[in-house]
């Protein structure tokens, strides 16, 4: 028999207060397991351990001087620790945050196969699954070179991270900054896109096209030039040793040019609040939030829905295929071997666009959706997805906190 | 460098400045308690947010979706990294002092009760200096109030993590400072 998992138990410890409930099986389970009541008592017994020993009252600060004084140091341009010496704040370790939906292009670039951001695209496969804090799938980053298809690789976070960044590997320059603009019209939209923008034949309840948000993202240029002496500089400063870059690969220039995409919005995204969670509708008979910090359960029955299509955005290189370019950084040191298999897999980098699902909170697979192959993009708890797909030069993607069969047909009936 | 950053250029977008105000006053004090939670300095901890927050502003957006997530891991990261360093300079500084521990008392209040509180924050955070940073991190997250989503958000997991991690978390802290105090 499997026992109840502690980190279940846990949390059922916290938030059963606050409306998080075990399943009917796991209920049974727990009433007749002594070895399960037993983890229970013991997880309970430390938890009032380490809380007792965490307790500490933070004293009383005065927020206002605070700001002052941050604003203070900006002012004088210096960076201090308390002890003097000039300190370079680190950011975290986690680089999940630099892969958020707002993220600049140059974050994203850094990733070296993922040279693009796909803001738009990007956006609406985001917000498809987000009503979980948005740090848990910034993992889901599209990036595309020109797809043709979809490839899902199944990551976890860590091996996520051992991914090199590109700017040990070269200099980056921005030509031409992406911008994220709302206009008024569908038309305007389409005008400033150039595209023909595809709307839902069919909503659902409670949304309606008349309130729909549109925002034009992307329209930006860059550029990454390989160096080898910057790798090798890289390489020295870090104590490694790395395969030198191939001739053909110095001085290679990657051009990555990210058309303006249309991103609709149906339902207010204001409601999204601060923890990225669409507010229920209201008058909907559904269960209410459990207060301002409800569980993600509390959304059943809100109703967002992400519509974003955008042109393919276009990589080009000045020397090396894109090929010869994904095998020198997959031999880079460091990368999680399975990583490196799965990627090294994708026999067509120029028209394979692999999309990294989070092993333990998405699952994904392979769609027909509008007379092509797409992908579909679940979250683990069935409460939200998004679907993905190339037709014609355009890439489009539908999501929102809907079940798979409901995002399909809404993707299905764009026209 | 920055490149093709998005920029939110409607009309009525309200000033920069002003939005970061206004995400330094709802998340300043949450900031601090992070770092409190293992400092036990309240100096200390204001001097972690500081530098925090500096950074914040520096690089990202203030209105920026992840800001919350992005200063609560920050506070933890840095405010553990800190307790590692001053954990250091007391070990080298005792071998000056004859063993004795000097703590610094800045509370009103009845001074005995207090060196005594002093004391035992600064055990207790030593105790967390010595886990392992994710466990720390965790703990301190938990700990200085934040629900298991916005621990969620800060660590990059998912939610159905947080649990296993706290547990583990909790377990290793235990075992810490009972260890600390059978010596």
């Amino acid at each position: 028999m499997t026992h109840l998992d502690d980190g279940l138990l846990r949390r059922w410890l916290d938030e059963a207060s606050r409306g998080f409930s075990l399943s009917q099986a796991d209920q049974a389970h727990l009433a007749q397991c002594a070895h399960c009541q037993g983890r229970l008592a013991d997880l309970q017994a430390t938890a009032a351990f380490v809380g007792a020993a965490l307790t500490a009252p933070v004293p009383p600060i005065d927020t206002t001087l605070a700001l002052a004084r941050l604003r203070q140091r900006e002012a004088d341009g210096r960076r201090k620790t308390e002890d003097g010496r000039s300190s370079v704040l680190r950011p975290p370790s986690s680089v999940v945050f630099e892969r958020m939906l707002t993220v600049t292009q140059q974050s994203l670039m850094r990733r070296w196969w993922k040279p693009a951001s796909v803001v738009a695209v990007l956006a609406a496969l985001m917000l498809a699954v987000m009503y979980t804090p948005l740090g848990s799938y910034a993992q889901g980053i599209l990036n595309l070179f020109t797809p043709k298809q979809f490839v899902a690789i199944p990551v976890t976070p860590q091996q996520m991270r051992t991914i090199p960044d590109l700017d040990g590997y070269g200099e980056m320059r921005n030509i031409q900054e992406s911008t994220t603009r709302q206009v008024a019209s569908a038309a305007e939209a389409a005008q400033a896109a150039g595209l023909t923008l595809l709307q839902p034949a069919s909503l659902p309840s409670g949304l309606t096209a008349n309130q729909a948000v549109y925002t034009l993202m992307g329209g930006g240029q860059a550029e990454f030039t390989f160096s080898a002496a910057r790798a090798a500089q890289t390489a020295a400063q870090r104590g490694q040793t790395v395969p030198p870059m191939p001739a053909t690969v110095d001085h290679s220039t990657l051009k990555v040019t990210i058309p303006t995409g249309v991103m609709t919005i149906y339902g207010d995204p204001s409601l999204l609040n601060q923890s990225g969670k669409a507010a229920p509708r209201q008058a909907e008979g559904a269960r209410q939030p459990q207060g301002p910090r409800g569980p993600a359960a509390s959304l059943v029955g809100s109703s967002f829905l992400a519509v974003a299509q955008m042109k393919a955005p276009t990589v080009t290189s000045s020397g090396a295929t894109l090929e010869e370019i994904k095998t020198y950084l997959l031999s880079q040191p460091g990368i999680d071997p399975q990583l490196v298999a799965s990627l090294g897999a994708i026999t067509d980098p120029t028209s394979m666009l692999p999309i990294p699902i989070p092993v333990n909170e998405y699952n994904s697979h392979p769609v027909q959706v509008q007379g092509v192959q797409g992908l579909f993009v679940g979250d683990s708890s069935g409460l939200g997805s998004g679907v993905i797909w190339q037709k014609n030069g355009i890439v489009y993607a539908v999501g929102g906190a809907f079940r798979e069969d409901e995002v399909l047909r809404i993707a299905n009936s764009l026209q | 460098m920055a490149v093709g950053v998005n920029k939110l250029s409607r009309a009525d977008t309200a000033d920069p400045e002003r939005i970061f105000a206004q995400l330094f006053a709802a998340q300043y004090s949450q900031v601090v308690a992070i770092a409190y939670r293992i400092l036990g300095d309240i100096q200390a901890a204001e001097d972690v947010a500081q530098d925090v927050f500096y950074a914040y502003h520096r690089q990202h957006a203030p209105d920026a979706p992840y800001a919350a997530a992005w200063l609560h891991k920050a506070a933890a990261h840095t405010a553990y990294n800190a307790a590692i360093s001053r954990a250091r300079r007391e070990r080298r500084d005792q071998a000056d002092l004859d063993g004795r521990r000097w703590t610094q008392v800045t509370e009103a209040g009845d001074p005995q009760a207090a060196v005594e509180a002093a004391e035992q924050r600064r055990a207790v955070g030593e105790a967390l200096s010595r886990l392992p940073e994710q466990h720390a991190t965790v703990l301190l997250l938990r700990y200085s109030g934040l629900s298991y989503a916005e621990v969620a958000a800060a660590l990059g997991v998912g939610i159905n993590q947080v649990g296993a991690r706290l547990s583990r978390a909790e377990a290793a802290l235990r075992k810490e400072l009972t260890r600390d105090s059978s010596r």
